[in-house]
């Protein structure tokens, strides 16, 4: 990773938050110092964020492998443009952002080769197989596996309103600016990727008559 | 009709708590004395709970391999 243009290299120490946590204050501090050359700050961002963002990436793309090399080029990107980001949203906003025009940019490019898997049919997670479990864990694992396929099937313009609003639980505010909408548009497109996935699950609801 | 058509519209908002007090008491009221519409707003609350258990734990490992991969790049 090279230093970032027109600025020092910083080396300092890290102290007190874990990854993941830590205070808005904090993570500003970090931001600043990061944006000013230190590679320290920049790889504690990396540790508060970087399983979260695979995960959000991991439902666009082929392959656990391949998200994986998609959260690392965000944060490649990230580090180089940090210059850019000027505050105006949350630091895993942008990122977010980032992320997920990587993971539509190679699924447009197509599979890499020898990669023929469709992405309806390939599992994501290491689920157990629903088959060697007891009954009632059977129709979890069968549920989970469900829902899985239909948040994969929706367009991309509706999964991303579910994957950050229900799946990793953003305020609409916040998953509105990582998908570039205004929120009107954003609930437009997350009730219609809802209903989708509801009516994808229904025969597991169990959703009573009366 | 429009109350079904309202429900049904403002479902989503109804469940993440985005509607104005009037708003959401048209949707309880019909819901009420509607079973299709009052079975549909359960189906989706349960479809919403079953998302929300979609989140995947942790993983640590995560981290380490992207900033090995940062510190490699020229």
């Amino acid at each position: 990773m090279r230093s970032k243009p027109n600025a020092p290299i910083v080396h300092s120490t890290v102290s007190g938050t874990e990854a993941g946590g830590g205070s808005d204050a904090a993570e500003a501090d970090l931001i600043e110092r990061a944006r000013a050359g230190d590679r320290i700050a920049f790889e504690e961002l990396v540790r508060r964020h970087a399983d979260r963002l695979y995960a959000v990436v991991l439902r666009f793309v082929a392959s656990a492998e391949e998200a994986e090399e998609v959260t690392q080029e965000a944060f490649l990107r990230a580090w180089r443009s940090l210059g850019r980001f000027e505050g105006r949203s949350r630091f895993f906003t942008w990122l977010y952002r980032i992320g997920i025009n990587e993971a539509k940019r190679r699924t447009e490019r197509g599979p890499p080769s020898g990669q023929t898997v469709s992405m309806e049919e390939r599992p994501i997670h290491d689920t157990p197989d629903p088959r060697q479990a007891p009954p009632a864990q059977a129709e979890q694992l069968e549920l989970r596996a469900a829902l899985e396929r239909a948040v994969r099937a929706l367009p991309v313009e509706y999964r991303g309103p579910v994957i950050l609003r229900d799946v990793e639980g953003l305020s609409t505010t916040e998953a509105a600016a990582v998908v570039g909408l205004g929120e009107a548009a954003f609930k437009s497109r997350l009730h219609r990727g809802r209903m989708a996935v509801r009516k994808a699950i229904d025969s597991y609801l169990d959703v009573p008559s009366s | 009709m429009l109350d079904h058509r309202f429900t049904r519209a403002h479902a989503s908002d109804y469940l993440d708590g985005e509607l104005d007090p009037a708003e959401r008491q048209r949707v309880e009221r019909h819901t009420s004395v509607c079973p299709k519409c009052r079975q549909a707003l359960e189906a989706l609350r349960r479809t919403l709970t079953a998302l929300r258990g979609l989140r995947s734990e942790r993983r640590d490992d995560l981290a380490a391999g992207v900033i090995d991969h940062l510190r490699r790049v020229p």
